[in-house]
């Protein structure tokens, strides 16, 4: 079997899982409904800014959360069909079916996030002057994360799809790491999406009870270099260590450590199993 | 004459009959007999009232001697919460938005239990699945709506200085999310057999829960008026009852115990 076609067959049960279309639904109806509880008045530009702001608003919740859901059961699959045995009969190894597996995660982080961008899209259309993608980013500046000023809008977009692809894709390799070591994706989906909405949980609600504690400084730092952080752009934050292009360096660099990782581990586990 | 005749002919009847040797039956033949007719004797069914209070009532002890200590501790939690929280619009969002959380915990038991693989092994028990469902559902929800009201009773000890309508409002914006998660579990208990499942039904409710705290939707649902959350409550009730009634016609032919 050639190793497009295996993609595609990867592809094809990874968006069979039902779990997935349960999440997508429940996920478009909130993000909507996130998207319209921001009311603002219409001045020039908006639809760009309100645009670039959305997924680091609440938009990565979203992205976040699919991931957990369509990626836990990414590894597993085989074994909870009873396929287990039938894999060590494949041709080509399991290292290839690993790499193959984490390039078809890294079709569906861009799918998920091209979708959310389209929702958003469709619903601020409704709203506001499609007008400006050539428009300077200073004209009307985006609130959540550092950029360029001197950018123009689409410049802007281009940015941050490939940084939120990044992000998430870093955070879909993160459950694939951990779906090495735990069987059941039941409790990779429940550990993934608990470590994820605790973070959440404390950025957003416990941390303006403990702010000016000390644990609370220690914490937001956990959080600002954490996956929430990677995907909420705090790594873009206006007095951060890093430039738009060292991050997108570093993110590549974790990226393929990752991916090398989840290799390395899968290869070895592999024979731990055949007892070699 | 006659009467002699008559006479004679009792005689020899009592004679054949004192003389007619009984053929013995065997013990088995008898036992299988009966066993084959009893297939053909109506068979005697618990009211259907009866049936659904026994076996709510059991569902209801099983779930507290299995979930004791972590509704307790869910308990404590909810309790803690209120306190800490200061007294402001967040306190009353949170307090809403954990009012399900007994269902949430033991909707994951419901889910669990009943794993496609389990199918062979509940067409031998007495009830039917269907049966277990509904009485599983009913002893959660009332228990959650019993701690809600529980809870509420204690939010109304420590805000004393809140009116009626408000007291009102929030009760009946409170159901809402227990009612809508018991829909759910139902619905999905019986069409998608998933523990998976109900962990997205869970995430998706952090997240809401998040969105309300996090953006002004929470307000924004917070403020809505009470009659728009009495309407929304009535449509779930009717929808649940509906789904109930059919969940318990739902239930296996008596031949099948058979």
């Amino acid at each position: 079997m050639s190793l497009i076609k295996l993609g595609f067959m990867e592809g094809k049960k990874l968006f069979s899982q039902r779990e997935i279309y349960i999440a997508l639904f429940l996920c478009t109806v909130l993000f909507v409904m996130g998207l319209d509880a921001i009311g603002e008045p219409d001045v020039p530009l908006l639809f760009w800014r309100k645009l670039a702001d959305v997924i680091p608003y609440v938009g990565f919740w979203f992205i976040a959360i699919l991931i957990v859901v369509g990626v836990a059961r990414c590894l597993p699959f085989e074994q909870e069909q009873g396929m287990s045995e039938l894999l060590l009969t494949y041709k080509k190894g399991r290292l290839t079916l690993l790499v193959v597996k984490q390039i078809v995660i890294l079709m569906y982080c861009v799918s998920i996030v091209l979708y959310f961008y389209g929702i958003a899209v469709f619903v601020f259309t409704m709203d506001y002057d499609l007008t400006g993608l050539f428009a300077q980013v200073k004209e009307n500046p985006n609130l959540y994360f550092y950029a360029n000023l001197e950018w123009t809008y689409a410049e802007l977009m281009i940015y941050e799809f490939g940084y939120i692809v990044l992000a998430s894709y870093i955070f879909a390799l993160f459950i694939v790491l951990l779906s090495l070591f735990i069987k059941r994706s039941v409790f990779i989906m429940m550990i993934g999406g608990s470590i994820f909405a605790a973070g959440e949980l404390f950025d957003k609600f416990i941390i303006k009870y403990i702010g000016t504690m000390e644990l609370g400084y220690y914490l937001t730092t956990i959080y600002d270099y954490m996956f929430n952080g990677m995907l909420s752009f705090r790594y873009l934050n206006y007095f951060g260590p890093f430039s738009t292009n060292e991050v997108y360096g570093l993110f590549l660099f974790i990226a393929f450590l990752l991916f090398g990782m989840n290799l390395f581990l899968g290869r070895w586990q592999r024979h731990v199993a055949m007892g070699d | 004459m006659k009467k002699h005749n008559d006479h004679e002919r009792e005689d020899q009847i009592s004679l054949l009959f004192n003389s007619y040797q009984v053929p013995e039956i065997n013990g088995t033949d008898k036992k299988e007999t009966i066993e084959l007719l009893k297939a053909y004797m109506p068979i005697h069914q618990e009211p259907t009232i009866e049936l659904m209070k026994k076996l709510v009532w059991q569902a209801f002890i099983e779930i507290l001697s299995r979930y004791k200590f972590q509704l307790l501790i869910l308990l404590l939690l909810m309790f803690m919460t209120y306190m800490v929280i200061p007294e402001n619009m967040d306190r009353w969002i949170i307090f809403i938005l954990i009012a399900p959380s007994p269902l949430l915990l033991v909707g994951w038991h419901v889910m669990n239990l009943n794993s496609e693989s389990m199918v062979e092994l509940e067409m031998t028990y007495k009830y039917s699945f269907q049966q277990m469902i509904f009485s599983k559902i009913v002893s959660i929800s009332v228990c959650s709506i019993f701690i809600y009201t529980v809870a509420f009773l204690y939010m109304i000890l420590i805000n004393d200085y809140l009116i009626a309508t408000t007291l009102f409002h929030i009760a009946v914006t409170g159901l809402t999310p227990i009612l809508l998660f018991c829909l759910a579990l139902l619905t999905l208990s019986l069409k998608y057999r998933n523990l998976m499942s109900w962990t997205v039904i869970l995430l998706a409710w952090i997240l809401f829960a998040l969105l309300s705290v996090y953006t002004p939707m929470g307000t924004i649902l917070f403020m809505m008026n009470t009659s728009i959350y009495i309407t929304v409550n009535i449509i779930l009730i009717v929808l649940i009852v509906y789904r109930l009634k059919r969940v318990w016609r739902m239930e296996r032919i008596q031949d099948e115990f058979n």
